[in-house]
């Protein structure tokens, strides 16, 4: 594999280097993202201290005092051009959601928005296997995608100041869980009780961008018995080995 | 157990440390202390390691019981004093911020005010008993967790110590006055253009080097929001593919105003940052509260590396300036010249 020309460095000041392979939404760009996090953690760069993918850039934090935006930005080059003989297990994750009228608040808006039934747009969601780009925005918050038939759903005109932790929702081809209770703007088609994020455990999220999610349908008592598990620590979510 | 009952809870006071660093890749923000510098050298000063946990006292004081054997406090960042309730005295003990006292059971002390400074830091000789989460003591108060039960500390509570006494031996002090701009009010904030330049017109990368911008009252610890020129987006709009944010990262909304994002700023966003301030000024920035006026200076990545050198170099060198209160007229004499009480 050859440097793309697309690659580019950008300063971030004198403590962080931003990669970036690309401006867009693309799973081939995340999946080099997260190859070139797992080349660094192996490399173990001297001064680097930690790095955060994102869905088309890797932010390499760095402490000034050991070593300098230069001397990484070879080192990073390097690990791009060898590329990576690793490859991670991919984990696809079998993630419980339970589409009750109670959780998908937006279900029905989404129907008439997209001129499809209920029971169409459920069918979309099970039978998706979906890809998640990156944790950002706020702890553990996962973003995934695609959805291209919900392409052109737009956020919706005001946000809810309060969604329930394990609130599923969609937007523009794509979607988000919150792990904790949070505002947000995105359309509500269900709520999972899968454990999703906890300081108390390390690493506290699960999940890591190029793991891909199956929703699996669960009925209003089944989600009540997971989150009940969950609460105990007797709950482990379901994965399937990935290619 | 040994403990710090709180009697005032100020105005917003946490257990921080230098950060939460590792997480960052789950969207765990990095917290930590506002002025870094303040918590290194308070910790110094009562015989902790730099990075040791402390309270981050913004804008005013908490006050305190000793609910110990004895504890050993300092302050450092703010032209402030300890103010100690001796028994039976009329007068209060004043220490000043940049030397450490031993204080015994049932004493009361409390934090005087101070203004050259948003935030001031109080060390404790062996740290607070309070768990550590995701490897730092830090307050993340979005969270939740961490410091002392995720949040900011109230009349009422106990603050467990580590140490149930301490030991006597001399007091310390920094001799010379250590800051290099207090605050004034006003500060130039050193940057590093960038990583998103190139989403504003030239104009705007002039206005934004050429103005002045006020801290507003709705700034908080995830990021000052600052009032100034508006800055102008160039054709490429305001609106990114999200990407990763540091600590100091200005973002630039579509309204034109910018925000620099402070110790608990979310992990991504999807705005475009006309520039990074450099790591020697972030101390600076926290101790800026709002009202504050700020001016920008670009710096190239080497050239920012290189103040951060110094700035650890000056810091060592500060904290050779240490010594023992009683045995040394020499240091009194170097900190009364510091103070303009001697010619």
């Amino acid at each position: 594999m050859t440097v793309p020309p697309a690659l580019e460095f950008l300063p971030c000041g004198d403590t962080a280097l931003c990669v970036q392979f690309g401006e867009v939404v693309d799973r081939d760009l995340c999946l080099r993202v997260v190859q070139l996090k797992e080349a660094v953690s192996r490399a173990a760069l001297p001064g680097v201290v930690e790095t955060v993918p994102t869905y088309r850039s890797l932010l390499v934090h760095y402490n000034p005092l050991q070593t300098s935006a230069e001397e990484l930005k070879d080192a990073l080059s390097g690990l791009v051009e060898e590329g990576s003989d690793v490859t991670r297990e991919v984990k696809r994750w079998l993630m419980p959601l339970c589409c009750d009228s109670e959780f998908a608040w937006d279900l029905a808006d989404l129907s008439t928005q997209l001129q499809r039934s209920e029971a169409e747009i459920r069918q979309i969601l099970f039978e998706t296997e979906l890809f998640i780009y990156m944790i950002g925005f706020t702890m553990g918050l996962l973003y995934f995608g695609d959805f291209p038939q919900f392409q052109q759903v737009s956020r919706r005109t005001s946000p809810r100041t309060k969604l329930a932790a394990g609130a599923v929702a969609v937007a523009q081809g794509s979607g988000v869980i919150y792990p904790v209770e949070s505002p947000g703007g995105w359309n509500v088609i269900g709520n999972t009780a899968a454990p999703l994020f906890d300081v108390r455990r390390d690493p506290p999220s699960l999940f890591t961008p190029g793991d891909t999610i199956r929703f699996q349908t669960v009925d209003r008592a089944e989600h009540e018995r997971i989150a009940k598990a969950v609460a105990r620590g007797e709950y482990e979510l379901q994965w399937e080995a990935g290619k | 157990m040994s403990a710090l009952k709180v009697t005032e809870g100020g105005f917003c006071t946490t257990v921080q440390d230098l950060g939460r660093f590792g997480c960052q890749a789950m969207a765990v923000p990095v917290c930590g202390v506002r002025d870094a510098d303040a918590l290194r050298l308070a910790n110094r000063l009562v015989g902790n390691e730099e990075g040791m946990e402390g309270l981050d006292i913004i804008f005013s004081g908490p006050a305190f019981e000793v609910a110990a054997d004895s504890v050993r406090i300092a302050l450092a960042g703010a032209e402030v004093a300890l103010e100690i309730e001796v028994p039976g005295a009329k007068k209060k003990r004043l220490i000043p911020a940049g030397e450490s006292v031993r204080l015994k059971r049932g004493t009361r002390f409390g934090v005087g005010s101070f203004s050259d400074s948003f935030c001031c830091v109080l060390a404790v000789e062996g740290g607070f008993a309070v768990e550590k989460i995701l490897g730092s003591r830090s307050t993340c108060i979005a969270g939740k967790f961490g410091g002392f039960e995720g949040r900011h500390l109230q009349e009422g509570d106990s603050l467990p110590l580590q140490l149930e006494s301490v030991a006597k031996r001399p007091e310390r002090l920094l001799a010379g006055w250590f800051y290099r701009s207090g605050t004034d009010g006003s500060a130039v904030i050193r940057v590093v253009p960038g990583p998103q330049e190139e989403y504003f017109t030239a104009e705007a990368r002039e206005t934004f080097y050429a103005g002045r911008y006020t801290v507003t009252a709705q700034s908080n610890s995830m990021g000052l929001r600052l009032e100034g020129p508006s800055l102008r987006h160039s054709s490429r709009g305001f609106n990114l593919v999200s990407d990763g944010i540091v600590t100091g990262a200005i973002q630039v909304p579509g309204n034109g105003m910018p925000i620099i994002l402070f110790n608990d700023h979310q992990i991504t966003g999807g705005y475009p940052k006309i520039a990074t301030v450099i790591s020697a000024d972030l101390a600076t920035l926290g101790r800026l509260g709002p009202g504050a006026e700020i001016s920008f200076k670009p710096l190239t990545v080497a050239a920012a590396e290189q103040v951060r050198r110094n700035h650890e170099r000056y810091f060592q060198q500060m904290c050779r300036q240490i010594c023992e209160v009683c045995s040394s007229k020499e240091a009194l004499a170097l900190r009364l010249a510091a103070c303009n009480l001697l010619d």
